[in-house]
């Protein structure tokens, strides 16, 4: 990639170009060159559409020149975005890493793309990621797993795997995934990115892929903080598509204003990142066990320099831990088996070539077009919910999470906001997961509650483990609290610099830590 | 042994809104396959439901008209199951928290019989597409455009004992539905389709027999049959020992049978479960009184108040009253002036007898207000005999709905003719001509007075109207008697 | 809790999933395992908790009874293969 775009922010981006430093071309040419280099070692990418990619740069480009005003406030007009495949994009393949979607070319946007199109985004491709978002390590996309930038024996984590190894690889400067149970924030971390899952209903569901819709959200991944606040600022707000997104409480330019940036993404001269007043939880005892010590570390570590800005650190509890993942997966999977029926070989997509009746042509198509993981979610959640099951394990599940909601919102009447890590390890070795499921679903052990209970978390760089793979830590908020852990983390990037660290520029772990700009 | 039937129904009525329940596409009736469609309504990946916040209001008045508490809180439930004319593979229904529960109407019977029937909940869904099979292959066509069409489930209790119950039941919710104008009830283009769960079990005991249920029921007089079939099988079978098996039947109107259907495979385990994408609804006591407050006036307090205002029999008023469009109309052509207890008994009459004859509904006749009110008015100023008058009243249903009566029958002779010189001329020539006769009368022949009048009415071509003619004659031989008597 | 091959083969059939043999025995072993990991639920007490379905604070979420375009029939096809004349074409159905 070029390497006057490579370490560029979406933000800075947007503002060279509209500055006439860059064209929308050229950075989309650029992404387009760091694709062809990186992708055959990452395999970030699904569908890679150049044609209309380059096509978009030069009407965004024309229009920025011609004065478009619209264009000239959007903080991400020309910059090139990848996009979970879960999403529908019109008129572009869109898969689910599913053999079952085949080709499948949705003939309407989703809500999100709308968006980030009126703002001027370049859409550069579909990324990869695990089979129906099902997974924690994009190695059950059925187009084959995405290798982590970082170390390519190494897993992306997922399910968004291929949003953040794309970012972290260069191939985009910025993505959207979706997270149902910590899949932008897990990856986001083992590839040493930036990830927000908003608060539920914060942004619009209509055109995700529908895994478990009662947890799923749509969020963006970047390279630090101001990114992922100024595509919030894009794709948020109230949509009349989904019924499950909130009411509009946002002024514009709110989610910039958090970061310190005006609306149109060009920064407060005199931003100091303060958190004076602010008071962060710590769970401690929850660190005690199950995590790796480098990451109980980072978080330490993180909680002592918020502490610098301003921040007051105290002490919280997290018992209920133990009941998050089963809760977790019942719920996921219930929900999973009834949003996946729709895909019956009728519509779209596969349909098995050989029955003889109806019942054999769902049968065949769906034994043949799904992957083996999304199968067993499926066959769980059917369970959960058959006859004389119910009560046992999904209405079990529901007051399960109503207890762990309670409990958070005790947890947020002694603290503004918590930090956890964003998983218990770093990036595990390809094919480690696969062989032991339950230890794959224990990696989400961290990130499941913020969906059981509808909350804001960003996970974003913390330290590196002695491998030097990338840890990440999560601020977690209470529900709407998504600016004050934008800012929270933002503050916390102002005086750190893990998050400017590439794979490829990797430095000595000991120089971590020293403040910029 | 003397048998029991038991029926529970189940009807589904087809909302009438503008749109569908869950997404912005046009309800009408036809169109070509698949053109009433969207990314929503066909399940497409992604796509979300957003109620119809019409379909609500339409649900709750509903609930109120059939006397049902309303639940405050509500949620839409999903249930699970494949066939292609179900594009998302689950139906988006109420199980855990219907809207409506034990409601109450009062039926009438043909037989002037009065029952109450308690419903025990009324719930919001969306309805399947439809499948049209093809005549030669082994293949099924999806026509998904009924996708996504509102409907209620109205549920009864299993308090019908005969198909007479059923079908008045019937005609009752679609009188108190189409009185709302929340719903057409047209079984014949399956707005209102109704599913009946039938057991027998001997008279006099408690305890339900084993109930199978019967679907493709779409008009009354095959219910009706149905339920007849249904339960001479039953009976027949418990008598011959065998049991009955609980099944789904369906009914065959050409053979006049009920057969089981291929029973599908673990067909029954839905797997509801709340629908995560529809946020809870809740319905304010506000909702409930201005709902409440705002019900039209339904038959039964028609009925009455016709009974009270125009004097009107129980029947004739019952009649008019069922049919918001009959009541209409009634009242619309009394508003113009006519005659009510005439205007009642030619539209509860001879027009009701009539529109059976041709099939034809109150909501589907081309007669209007004002063409009626002429008709009627023809009538009582005695320009239009009765028996003529059948005849033109046909002729009216047949025509357009600007027919002017008046113009047809002056256009064609039909006109009575009312001036009473010209009868009292006639009268004079006959009571002249047949002086005899009219003595042999007023000395106690009383046969002879049909005679005058027939003689009468010949002299006038059929066209006098007979009161007139009636009353003339009558006079002009009570002056004959005057006269002999003065002799 | 023991998954029988009864109870795999029951919860595909709902589910229309066509297993191989050796698939169903794997899955059986995968349900088994999940569901005794799931027991740890049964260690919270949840009497009287009423079930928490949406998380929202929203309610009564509605949209007007406003007729907006349709699709095109081509748009609806756009995906399937197997079609004639503005409709997918199925394996009959039965009834």
């Amino acid at each position: 990639m070029d390497s006057s775009i490579m370490p560029m922010t979406a933000l800075d981006l947007s503002q060279q170009i509209k500055e006439g430093k860059f064209t929308a071309i050229e950075a989309t040419k650029s992404v387009l060159n760091q694709i062809k280099a990186a992708e055959k070692s990452i395999n970030a990418y699904i569908t890679v559409c150049e044609e209309t990619a380059l096509n978009r740069a030069v009407e965004i480009q024309q229009k920025l020149e011609a004065g478009d005003k619209t264009l000239l406030a959007s903080p991400l007009a020309g910059v090139p975005m990848a996009i979970k495949d879960n999403i529908c994009t019109k008129g572009i393949k869109t898969s689910c890493a599913s053999k079952i979607l085949g080709d499948f070319q949705p003939f309407y946007n989703g809500t999100v793309i709308e968006r980030l199109k009126a703002a001027g985004v370049v859409i550069i491709g579909k990324t990869n990621m695990d089979e129906f978002a099902m997974g924690s390590t994009t190695e059950t996309s059925y187009y084959g797993e995405t290798k982590n930038p970082w170390d390519l024996g190494r897993v992306p984590g997922g399910s968004s795997g291929g949003s953040a190894a794309a970012v972290a690889a260069g191939e985009a400067v910025c993505a959207l995934g979706s997270d149902t149970g910590g899949s932008i924030r897990q990856p986001a971390a083992y590839c040493g990115v930036t990830g927000l899952k908003p608060t539920y209903g914060m942004v619009s569901r209509y055109g995700l892929i529908a895994y478990a819709s009662s947890l799923d959200q749509i969020g963006p991944i970047g390279r630090r903080v101001e990114d992922c606040a100024a595509i919030m600022e894009v794709i948020s707000g109230w949509d009349e598509l989904d019924g499950t997104s909130l009411p509009d409480i946002k002024s514009k330019g709110s989610f910039l204003q958090a970061v310190g940036c005006k609306a149109d993404g060009s920064r407060e001269k005199d931003f100091s990142g303060e958190l004076r007043g602010i008071r962060i939880g710590i769970p401690e005892t929850t660190l005690k066990k199950g995590v790796d010590e480098d990451v109980r570390e980072a978080l330490f570590t993180m909680a002592e320099q918020l502490k610098t800005q301003g921040a007051e650190l105290c002490p919280v509890s997290m018992d209920f831990l133990d009941y998050v993942l089963p809760a977790y997966y019942i719920i996921a999977a219930a929900e999973a088996s009834s949003n996946l029926s729709r895909f019956d070989g009728v519509r779209y997509g596969y349909r098995a070539t050989e029955y003889e009746d109806l019942t054999q042509m769902y049968e065949r198509t769906r034994g043949q077009g799904f992957g083996r993981e999304v199968k067993k979610r499926i066959l769980l959640g059917t369970f959960a919910l058959s006859a004389g099951y119910y009560d046992a394990y999904y209405k079990k599940a529901l007051q399960a999470k109503a207890v762990i909601k309670e409990a958070f919102d005790r947890l947020f009447q002694g603290c503004d906001c918590l930090l956890l890590p964003a998983a218990p390890s770093t990036a595990p070795k390809l094919g480690e997961s696969l062989t032991d499921p339950l230890k794959m679903y224990l990696s989400d052990i961290f990130t499941v509650s913020a969906n059981l209970a509808g909350l804001p978390a960003l996970s974003l760089p913390s330290g590196f483990d002695r491998q030097g793979m990338p840890i990440g830590t999560q601020i977690i908020g209470p529900a709407l609290g998504d600016r004050l852990v934008l800012k929270v983390g933002h503050s916390f990037q102002k005086i750190t610099d893990y998050h400017q660290k590439s794979p490829g520029i990797k430095e000595d772990k000991q120089a971590q830590g020293k403040g910029e700009q | 042994m003397k048998w029991e039937t038991v029926i529970g129904l189940e009807v589904h009525v087809e909302l009438n809104t503008k749109t569908k329940i869950f997404c912005s596409c046009t309800t009408a009736f036809g169109g070509s396959p698949n053109s009433h469609c969207c990314p929503i309504c066909t399940g497409q990946p992604g796509t979300l439901p957003k109620l119809n916040e019409k379909v609500l209001e339409s649900a709750v008045k509903t609930g109120i008209a059939l006397g049902c508490r309303i639940n405050k809180h509500n949620r839409f439930d999903r249930k699970n199951y494949f066939y292609p004319d179900l594009p998302k593979a689950y139906q988006i229904s109420q199980l855990y928290l219907p809207f409506a529960q034990d409601g109450c109407v009062e039926i009438t019977t043909r037989l002037g019989k009065k029952k109450a029937i308690r419903i025990h909940e009324i719930h919001m869904e969306e309805d399947a597409g439809k499948l049209v099979h093809s005549p030669f292959g082994d293949v099924t066509y999806p026509d998904w455009n009924r996708c996504g069409v509102p409907l209620l489930e109205i549920v009864s209790e299993p308090d019908f004992h005969s198909g007479e119950e059923v079908s008045a039941y019937l005609e009752k919710l679609k009188s108190v539905l189409t009185y709302l104008g929340v719903s057409d009830c047209k079984m014949e283009e399956g707005s209102m389709r109704a599913d009946v769960n039938l057991s027998v079990r001997p008279a006099g005991t408690e305890e339900y027999g084993v109930r199978t249920e019967m679907k493709n029921l779409n008009s009354l007089k095959s219910i009706e049959r149905a339920i007849d079939y249904e339960s001479s099988r039953q009976i027949e079978s418990l008598e011959e020992g065998k049991a009955i098996v609980q099944e789904t039947r369906r009914w065959d109107e050409n053979r006049g049978k009920t057969y089981a259907m291929r029973s599908k495979e673990n067909a029954q385990d839905y797997r509801y479960f709340p629908e995560p994408d529809i946020p809870p609804i809740s319905i304010s006591e506000e909702m409930i009184r201005e709902l409440t407050q705002a019900q039209p006036e339904m038959a039964d307090a028609k009925k009455a108040r016709y009974m009270e205002e125009y004097g009107l029999t129980e029947t004739t008023a019952g009649l008019i009253a069922e049919s918001k469009h009959f009541a209409k109309l009634y009242e619309e052509v009394v508003g113009l002036g006519a005659d009510s207890t005439e205007t009642a008994n030619w539209l509860g009459g001879h027009l009701r007898y009539l529109m059976g004859q041709k099939g034809l509904t109150p909501e589907g006749i081309s007669i209007r207000a004002h063409g009626f009110a002429k008709f009627i008015g023809l009538i009582t100023q005695g320009r239009l005999g009765r028996n003529m008058a059948k005849g033109i009243l046909e002729k009216m249903l047949e025509a357009e709905p600007d027919f002017d009566v008046e113009a047809y029958i002056k256009k064609e002779g039909l006109e009575l003719v009312c001036d009473s010189t010209q009868i009292e001329k006639a009268v004079a020539e006959v009571l002249e001509k047949y002086e005899q006769l009219a003595f042999d009368y007023l000395a106690g022949d009383e046969k002879l007075y049909g005679f005058f009048i027939g003689q009468c009415m010949e002299r006038l071509k059929g066209k006098a109207n007979p009161a007139t003619v009636n009353q003339l004659v009558k006079k002009a031989l009570g002056e004959i008697e005057k006269r002999t008597e003065g002799r | 809790m023991e998954i029988t091959k009864e109870m795999v083969s029951y919860t595909a059939g709902l589910s229309r999933i066509h297993l191989e043999e050796e698939e169903t025995e794997e899955m059986g072993k995968a349900l088994s395992e999940f569901l005794n990991y799931v027991e740890a639920l049964n260690q919270l007490n949840t009497e009287g908790v009423e079930p928490l379905a949406h998380i929202l604070l929203s309610e009564n979420v509605m949209r007007q009874d406003v007729v907006r375009q349709s699709s095109t029939v081509e748009e609806i096809m756009e995906n399937i293969d197997a079609k004639e004349d503005g409709m997918p074409v199925v394996p009959r159905t039965i009834d």
